[in-house]
């Protein structure tokens, strides 16, 4: 019995920093103004989390759309709510002189609200792109989905061999 | 000696022991300040109602923001033209008023000058874009130079004030050159690319051309005017390239200091920095105490992320003049709730600036310009422009209502728990900045439904009292001085 919640915590512990490893932080209340926007580096490295071609709608890259599509109607779901959800990055143009001059800028004002309120995007795009990055921007890359599943696999062996002497004769 | 030769000593001592706390009074330890730029700039009529609100927050300074391309729409035929504040192609008149209504109302202005005109930005301009707006592609250094001599010669105390004749337009003593640096909004571009995934740091390099020509400019009309430098904004992109540049990133690469944990200048003594005054804009995510996660990205707790470059390139002579710098605060807020939903609660917010000016004044940060006096209109909706006034806003000025947050600001107190037991009993340390000098403060609890004294401290000469109470956790405190009490303060 002891043993299940070990492993979920373990399996929390493992997903988590990968969950919450993109961020934008907006200043309470100030999310229309984007130089305030606090970016925080995701699980790929200091790498910009921007679309990297400007003509696509989705952050996943096209390897990544490959694998998920792959992977059935639950990889294609997955890829098609990544696509919908997807923000664009906080872009500091626009809306500071705005504030300066009490004068709106709709667009930028507009793009920080969605960069500020669409957080879960960036977080599963991260995952995705943590699970199947070819690791060319300078992140773990395939070394990380490795290390992640080899974490689990120790812990659930040592869980495994600590119930195996708990339960041998003798103790 | 006689009797009456020694009353006569002992009474001028005495004499002297209590004139000596009058004597040493000085200004408070912080200047506190705001902008304003819709009301107090925009709207001559209403300016001195709002002046007046400013004032009865105890804030002495007004941070202006002044375009230049305001002012100068067309280019001068000269260099010489440039630097006539007479120049009839400069609209100075807005200016004229609100520097004139602005001393007449007892505040001290800090003139902000940003944003070139089309005629004065560098070639190889882009289309205007987010990337690059108006006013902000490699504004040319020997343009802004001259202006700034015109505009400090203006303003220096001696020149006719054109709407009154016989007089003189006042003094603005306090200039700020450029504002934002670190951001495109102000500066573009901000980085060079230099290969492939490889970039170089461009707008520090823009900006100390501003800065010195600027520099000269102003000092070489008023000497003893203050040059601050621009306030940098709080937060960038990570990773080289981004759209913004890290604060304290660039204030190494403007100081010619390199290293984050260990910063060591190289030589740049042939081309110092030309500047004060250091100025920041930490705008916070969270309570005052909350560090920046980037390394790089400066809040209120981590100015030493720009004091520590600053000493070291002081040391080596990267900096005009080669002295101890004060440090700024130009820009900080928090939006309240309400009348923003986003914001934070309106008495927590009153409790965070209090917070802030502790914790700046911790770090030796000497002025704190709050970003705006009245929330901005509701507009299109909130979320597209600052609630953080001192005032809710009114139809007029004169009906703005004073949020706990003005309280803050005239009387600044902060209760911290220094340790506490498991029970929530141990000690707080109180930290204030009183409205008098050398005066008694009192400092009360809240306790069985009334405020009680719990002990008496004396302000020093800054204004500032510190001091260790017994109170744990969730006791509400406040200072009282002369009758007039602080905002009540949470121990946490």
């Amino acid at each position: 019995m002891r043993r299940r919640p070990l492993v979920a915590l373990a399996a929390l512990l493992l997903l988590a920093p990968a969950a919450e490893a993109q961020q934008v932080n907006a200043p309470p209340g100030n999310s229309g103004i984007t130089q305030y926007l606090e970016v925080v580096p995701n699980a790929g490295g200091n790498a910009s989390t921007r679309g990297k071609r400007k003509d696509d709608a989705t952050p996943l890259t096209r390897s990544e759309q490959r694998r998920l599509a792959r992977r059935g109607t639950e990889g294609q779901a997955l890829a098609a709510a990544i696509a919908k959800s997807a923000d664009p990055a906080p872009s500091a143009g626009g809306t500071s002189s705005a504030k300066r001059n009490g004068k709106a800028r709709p667009a930028s004002a507009a793009t920080t609200r969605a960069a500020a309120t669409t957080q879960p995007a960036s977080s599963s795009s991260s995952v995705a792109a943590a699970l199947t990055s070819s690791g060319d921007e300078g992140g773990m890359g395939s070394w990380l989905p490795i290390l992640m599943v080899a974490s689990l696999l120790t812990v659930l062996v040592a869980v495994f061999a600590r119930s195996r002497r708990r339960d041998a004769p003798g103790e | 000696m006689s009797r009456a030769a020694r009353h006569a000593v002992l009474a001028l001592a005495a004499a002297g022991l209590a004139a000596a706390p009058a004597a040493q009074a000085g200004p408070p330890a912080m200047r506190l300040g705001v902008s304003d730029t819709a009301t107090i700039q925009k709207d001559p009529t209403q300016r001195p109602a709002a002046l007046a609100n400013l004032v009865a927050a105890r804030g002495t300074t007004l941070r202006i923001m002044q375009r230049w391309r305001e002012i100068a729409r067309q280019a001068p035929p000269d260099a010489a033209t440039a630097r006539d504040p007479g120049w009839a192609g400069y609209s100075w008149s807005s200016l004229d008023a609100l520097v004139r209504d602005t001393l007449a109302a007892g505040v001290v202005p800090v003139v902000t000058i940003l944003d070139a005109p089309s005629w004065a930005e560098g070639e190889g301009r882009p289309a205007v874009s987010p990337a690059a707006p108006a006013g902000t592609w490699r504004p040319r250094p020997e343009a802004f130079g001259a202006f700034m001599a015109a505009a400090a010669t203006r303003y220096s105390g001696r020149y006719p004030d054109p709407a009154n004749l016989g007089a003189v337009l006042p003094r603005v003593r306090f200039w700020q050159l450029w504002n934002e640096p670190n951001l495109p909004n102000f500066i573009s571009p901000q980085w060079r690319q230099t290969g492939p995934r490889k970039f170089a740091p461009e707008s520090p390099g823009i900006f100390k051309a501003l800065l010195n020509a600027g520099y000269d400019g102003v000092k070489g009309v008023q000497p003893d005017a203050t040059v601050i430098m621009a306030g940098t904004a709080p937060y960038g992109e990570p990773w080289p390239g981004g759209t913004r540049m890290p604060a304290a990133r660039f204030v190494r690469e403007l100081l010619c200091v390199d290293g984050r944990a260990r910063p060591k200048a190289r030589n740049c003594r042939k081309d110092p920095a030309k500047f004060d005054v250091l100025a920041h804009h930490p705008y916070p995510i969270g309570p005052p105490g909350r560090h920046a996660i980037n390394p790089d990205d400066v809040v209120i707790p981590d100015f030493a992320k720009l004091t520590k470059p600053l000493a070291v390139a002081v040391k080596a002579g990267n900096v005009f003049p080669r002295k101890r710098k004060p440090v700024w605060a130009t820009e900080i807020s928090w939006d309240s709730n309400p009348p923003d939903p986003g914001g934070i609660e309106i008495t927590q917010q009153a409790r965070y600036l209090a917070g802030a000016i502790y914790v700046l004044w911790r770090q030796g940060v000497s002025a704190m310009i709050w970003w705006n006096l009245r929330d901005a209109p509701r507009g299109r909706g909130y979320q597209y422009d600052l609630q953080s006034g001192l005032y809710l806003r009114g139809s007029t000025p004169q009906q703005d209502t004073p949020k706990p947050a003005v309280t803050a600001f005239r009387f600044p107190f902060v209760a911290y728990r220094a340790y506490s037991n498991f029970r929530g009993h141990g000690a707080a340390k109180l930290w204030g900045m009183a409205p008098r000098a050398s005066r008694r403060v009192k400092i009360q609890r809240f306790s069985g439904g009334r405020w009680r004294a719990i002990k008496t401290v004396t302000a020093d000469a800054r204004h500032v009292f510190e001091l260790r109470v017994a109170a744990g956790r969730g006791a509400r405190l406040r200072a009282v001085q002369d009758g007039e009490a602080s905002i009540d303060a949470k121990v946490f």
